[in-house]
């Protein structure tokens, strides 16, 4: 047999791959976080407005999914032609609103890209409609999401947990207090409350996060709780009290780490995918990040209308995030979930 | 036997899976069961008995993919006519992997066709936990008129009987002695015990009038004072309806109890049939032989069976063959090690002779008899119980604990002043029917448990008494071994993790010192230190309970309480776990509690031996002392007579006891319900007092107003 190397092992085995494109997705997410400034030359706030509308440089992305109009402004801006806003707006769209910043000052005619090349930067994925750098649009963007998602998950898993496993384990009257507390956070209407800790406080979406975090608090314990109450007859709990644990050990490392860290990861990814939706999508709806602050959710909300005219990139590349991003937390949740069950034998 | 027999299996194989891979479970099998005739089915977990009997039926787990061969009930056949199987790859041995070229899907959907009518009318089955079978939601009633609805033409009258279904039922009901049915009628499956269960799932069965009842391990999660009634109802039915009854078990002494002929199967092969008689005296094949002996030669290491029969060259029995290590000639010998022994089919196929029936040995040298000597312990438990008295201390000392346990409205004592002494490094027995007490007392000899008065003293210190901070010292001294290690053994954490979770009250140790002691304990109860690495879902039961012993020895203990350690185990792997607590105890000096509610097991292992009944003492003395002729309180004698034996004169002793549940009785002895001396005079001193617990003899303890006579 054909010796194969650890890594090909580890693709073989269940969620290998799962994990491994889940991994990919979460690890670039959390870079572009925590160093997404060094990626590229621009800041989000950068106004390139000599390259308003620029399209990616990269020549396969030039192509992708470029329609006849798109093209021929494409073929304007290497004849290096006057601002291309001009040419490029559509008709139907002329009284949009295309921009939070487009009507108010009118851009100044571009220069041509030979101006760009020459102070060496590039726009890797191209340029909105204010010149600001695409790619550290997404990057401030993500960065704008992979936060407040944490924060998300700090609450609701924070407090979640630990509610839940004192309700399962304990059982009784603190299960009947944290079961009064759920059914309370129930019982009112999360969106509604997201919007009036909006209009309460200042538009932070820190804030409105927390507060997703906490409606999310119910679904974790109950969940936990359950699962929890199941285990506490269970022969092990009884041999862990004979070898004289602490009730902390038995609660974190018996039911918690060893019996439910699948169900944790499970959720963590449920919830991070869940936050980055109720994020873009409040953003979108201008309920959530405010301009200048970047989201994925308000650049597709300030582009949509150009997508069919050609620039597609500006819609195209937030709506892959928001998909990959997603995608990437689910993979790697169900991913270790196969994984551990397949360690373990369930 | 008259005439053609009721089931016949021929030839008959049986492969689980699908899409393309198949396993096969059963390696062309011949079965067959007369008319009234009771047949056991006996091999270790996994060799496919239950496969065989309820694979036929469609009933098991993962629906078996493919048969091949065939099986006539009435001469009517159980099995689609869908021609022969195609088999591409793979060897022609069970567990091996195959390919076969068939739609299997068509093919369950014909089976199904053909059983129906038969499953539930001519063939009725009972399974292991009846408690389980039993909807939650139904009444006993609604359970039977389900059952009696579904199969009212097989009743003469039909509803019409006086009392209508209800009536119907009622006396199925108490055809299977349940006296009580019209109270029972109403009450839901929580409601009553598993035996009374297991009897209401046979009258269910019995509501269809069937020929044949398949009974996969009936008695296996019952008491042994139950499994003996249920047994002798299963000879009653068959007198009585002329019902033919397979019994599956991995438990010989059920087998033997009742069934006129048995097969012991292993790895998928019917190694031997024959009569009970025949089979259980002079087994003619070495794997019976090693079942049989399996308790007998105890504390002897046995060499264990061929994990694949198949394999290698001449017969893989040879090793563990009394008669290739006895009697036979070296010419002999030679043929056991080039030619394997011919299988069932085959064997039917050159001689001609009904293979299903007769007596019949996967050997080649099947005249020759492959029991070993009569049992003889390799060192002497007497010598050892002589050498330990005179120099007795005692290492627990239990005085007058009580326990009050409260559901809702009703309380009961679970236990009633229970004292006993245990001496170091012997080994005390506990013993009793479930409800009894017995782990109660075990829990709180932990302090897992609280009670409501007396002392448990440890090296004469109150384990009670004892502080938070003293106790979790005192838990490395005192472990226990629970009964399921499936339990204990958290799923989620490596062997090894589980293992050194018990060095943590020793403070910081180094962590290749913490891998040193975890390999230790491994290797000292005989599991190889690679499984330290693995989780407990990919080691085998008994490997697992090896685990928890090594778990409990890693804290160096003396005194260790055993909860029915074995209790779920396969009789060989009981054997061998018996084995290694033995040694312990010879090696380590440990102290131990044994608790079980098999009597003939604590013997094995016991110095003094604690009979429990309903939460009291009822008996206790020096473990010869318990034989049936010896034991002095009516309970304990009806113990050791449940014990399945072939002697009659043990069966005779049974039926003077009455066929009724055990009940808490409130005031006097809570036994006279079942007790055939309270039965038979009647005394008001039974039904007003508590006997005390007095000595009778020396070192013999009863508590009973009119203790038998000794023998």
């Amino acid at each position: 047999m054909k010796q194969r190397g650890p890594f090909r092992l580890f693709l073989k085995q269940p969620g290998g791959w799962r994990i491994l494109a889940g991994g990919v997705i979460v690890f670039l997410l959390a870079m572009a976080t925590i160093t997404g400034s060094a990626w590229t030359s621009y800041k989000s706030e950068d106004l390139d407005l000599e390259n308003l509308l620029v399209p990616p440089s990269a020549g396969w992305l030039k192509r992708l999914m470029t329609t006849e109009e798109g093209l021929r402004v494409q073929e304007q801006n290497k004849a290096g032609g006057r601002g291309q806003l001009n040419h490029v707006r559509p008709a139907n769209a002329d009284d949009e609103d295309l921009g939070f910043l487009g009507n108010d000052s009118a851009p100044e005619p571009a220069e041509t890209p030979k101006a760009t090349e020459a102070t060496g930067k590039t726009h890797v994925l191209g340029t909105d409609k204010n010149g600001r750098d695409m790619l550290a649009l997404l990057i401030a963007g993500a960065r704008n999401c992979f936060l407040p998602g944490l924060v998300t998950c700090a609450f609701a898993l924070g407090l979640g947990v630990p509610l839940g496993l004192f309700a399962g384990y304990y059982g009784g009257r603190v299960r009947k207090i944290v079961g009064t507390f759920n059914s309370t956070i129930l019982s009112l209407p999360r969106l509604v409350l997201i919007l009036v800790v909006i209009c309460a406080l200042e538009p932070n979406v820190y804030y409105t996060m927390g507060v997703l975090g906490a409606t999310l608090i119910p679904r974790v314990s109950e969940l936990i709780a359950t699962r929890v109450r199941i285990l506490s007859n269970m022969g092990f709990i009884l041999a862990a009290k004979e070898a004289a644990l602490s009730d902390f050990k038995i609660l974190y490392r018996h039911l918690f780490w060893y019996q439910n860290r699948a169900v944790f990861f499970i959720q963590f990814s449920l919830i991070m995918a869940e936050s980055i939706l109720v994020e873009t999508t409040l953003s979108y709806l201008q309920f959530g990040t405010k301009p200048p602050e970047v989201s994925w959710g308000n650049i597709i909300e300030g582009s949509q209308m150009s997508f069919f005219s050609g620039f597609y990139w500006i819609t195209f590349f937030p709506a892959v995030a928001i998909i990959l991003a997603i995608l990437g937390f689910f993979y790697l949740g169900d991913g270790l979930n196969a994984r551990l069950a397949w360690k373990e034998g369930r | 036997m008259l005439g053609a027999p009721l089931l016949s299996i021929k030839d008959l194989s049986i492969w689980f899976g699908g899409g393309g891979r198949y396993l096969k479970a059963v390696n062309r099998a011949s079965l067959e069961v007369g008319r009234g005739e009771i047949v056991g089915l006996i091999g270790q977990s996994g060799s496919g008995k239950t496969t065989l009997a309820m694979g036929l039926l469609g009933l098991v787990k993962g629906y078996p993919g493919l048969w091949e061969g065939q099986a006539l009930l009435d001469g009517k056949s159980l099995l689609p006519d869908m021609g022969p199987l195609i088999i591409k790859k793979g060897q022609d041995r069970p567990g091996g992997d195959f390919q076969v070229e068939k739609r299997y899907i068509p093919y369950q959907r014909a089976h199904k066709r053909t059983l129906k009518g038969v499953l539930g009318r001519d063939i009725a089955t009972i399974f292991q936990e009846p408690k389980a079978s039993l909807d939650p939601f139904y009444t006993v009633g609604e359970h039977m008129i389900e059952a009696l609805e579904r199969n009212l033409d097989r009743h003469e009258g039909g509803a019409k009987t006086p009392g209508g279904l209800k009536g119907l039922g009622v006396g199925l009901l108490k055809d299977v002695g349940l006296v009580d049915a019209e109270n029972l009628w109403g009450l839901h499956p929580h409601e009553i015990s598993g035996g009374m269960a297991q009897r209401v799932m046979i009258s269910m069965a019995l509501c269809a009038k069937p020929k044949l009842l398949i009974a996969d391990e009936p008695s296996t999660s019952l008491d042994v004072t139950t499994q003996a009634k249920l047994l002798q109802l299963f000879l009653r039915l068959r007198d009585k309806h002329g019902l033919s009854i397979i019994i599956i078990s991995h438990d010989i002494g059920v087998i033997q109890e009742v069934s006129t002929r048995i097969y012991v199967m292993h790895r998928g092969s019917v190694v031997e049939t024959g009569t009970s008689e025949h089979v259980l005296s002079a087994p003619k094949h070495p794997y019976t032989a090693s079942l049989l002996d399996s308790f007998s030669r105890f504390g002897e290491k046995l060499p264990a069976p061929p994990t694949d029969p198949d394999a290698g060259q001449g017969c893989a029995y040879r090793e563990m063959c009394a008669a290739y290590r006895g009697v036979l000639n070296a010419e002999q010998r030679q043929q056991c090690e080039k030619l394997k022994p011919i299988g069932q089919a085959e064997s039917l196929a050159a001689s001609g002779v009904s293979a299903g029936m007769g007596d019949w040995s996967k050997c080649h040298y099947r005249e020759t008899s492959k029991a070993h000597g009569p049992g003889t312990p390799s060192h002497s438990h007497l010598e050892v119980l002589m050498a330990k008295e005179g120099s007795e201390t005692t290492l627990v000392k239990v005085r007058n604990l009580r326990k009050r346990f409260t559901q809702g409205k009703r309380s009961f004592l679970a236990l009633n002043d229970i004292s006993l002494d245990i001496p170091q490094g012997s080994t005390y027995g506990l013993v009793g029917e479930s409800g009894s007490g017995k782990s109660t007392l075990g829990l709180s000899l932990m302090a897992l448990q609280g009670v409501d008065a007396g002392t448990i003293d440890y090296k004469s210190e109150d384990i009670l008494k004892a502080g938070k901070a003293r106790m979790l010292v005192l838990r490395r001294e005192i472990r226990m071994l629970f009964q399921h290690p499936e339990g204990v053994l958290n799923s989620g954490m490596t062997i090894q993790d589980i293992l050194a979770e018990g060095l943590e009250r020793e403070g910081d140790i180094a962590a290749d010192e913490r891998r040193r002691r975890v390999s230790e304990a491994l290797e000292q109860v005989r599991l190889d230190p690679v499984h330290g690495a693995r989780y407990p879902s990919n080691l085998s039961s008994g490997e697992k309970q090896r685990a928890t012993i090594a778990r409990a020895l890693i804290t160096k203990p003396a005194f260790l309480v055993c909860d029915e350690p074995v209790a779920s185990l396969d009789l060989a792997i009981q054997s061998q776990v018996m084995s290694l607590l033995k040694e312990f105890q010879r090696h380590l000096g440990l102290t131990y509690l044994f608790i079980s509610h098999n009597l003939s097991l604590v013997k094995i292992l016991a110095d003094r031996i604690g009979v429990m009944y309903m939460g009291y003492l009822v008996e206790e003395a020096k473990v010869r002392h318990f034989t049936v002729a010896g034991a002095r309180h009516p309970y304990t004698r009806l113990l050791l007579a449940s014990t399945p034996s072939l002697d009659p004169g043990i069966r005779e002793v049974l039926a003077h006891y009455p066929d009724v549940e055990p009940v808490r009785l409130e005031g006097g002895c809570p036994f006279r319900n079942r007790c055939p001396v309270y039965l038979a005079n009647k005394s008001p001193l039974c039904e007003t007092t508590m006997p005390p617990l007095v000595d009778i003899e020396v070192g013999a303890r009863v508590a009973c107003h009119f203790p038998l006579p000794g023998g």
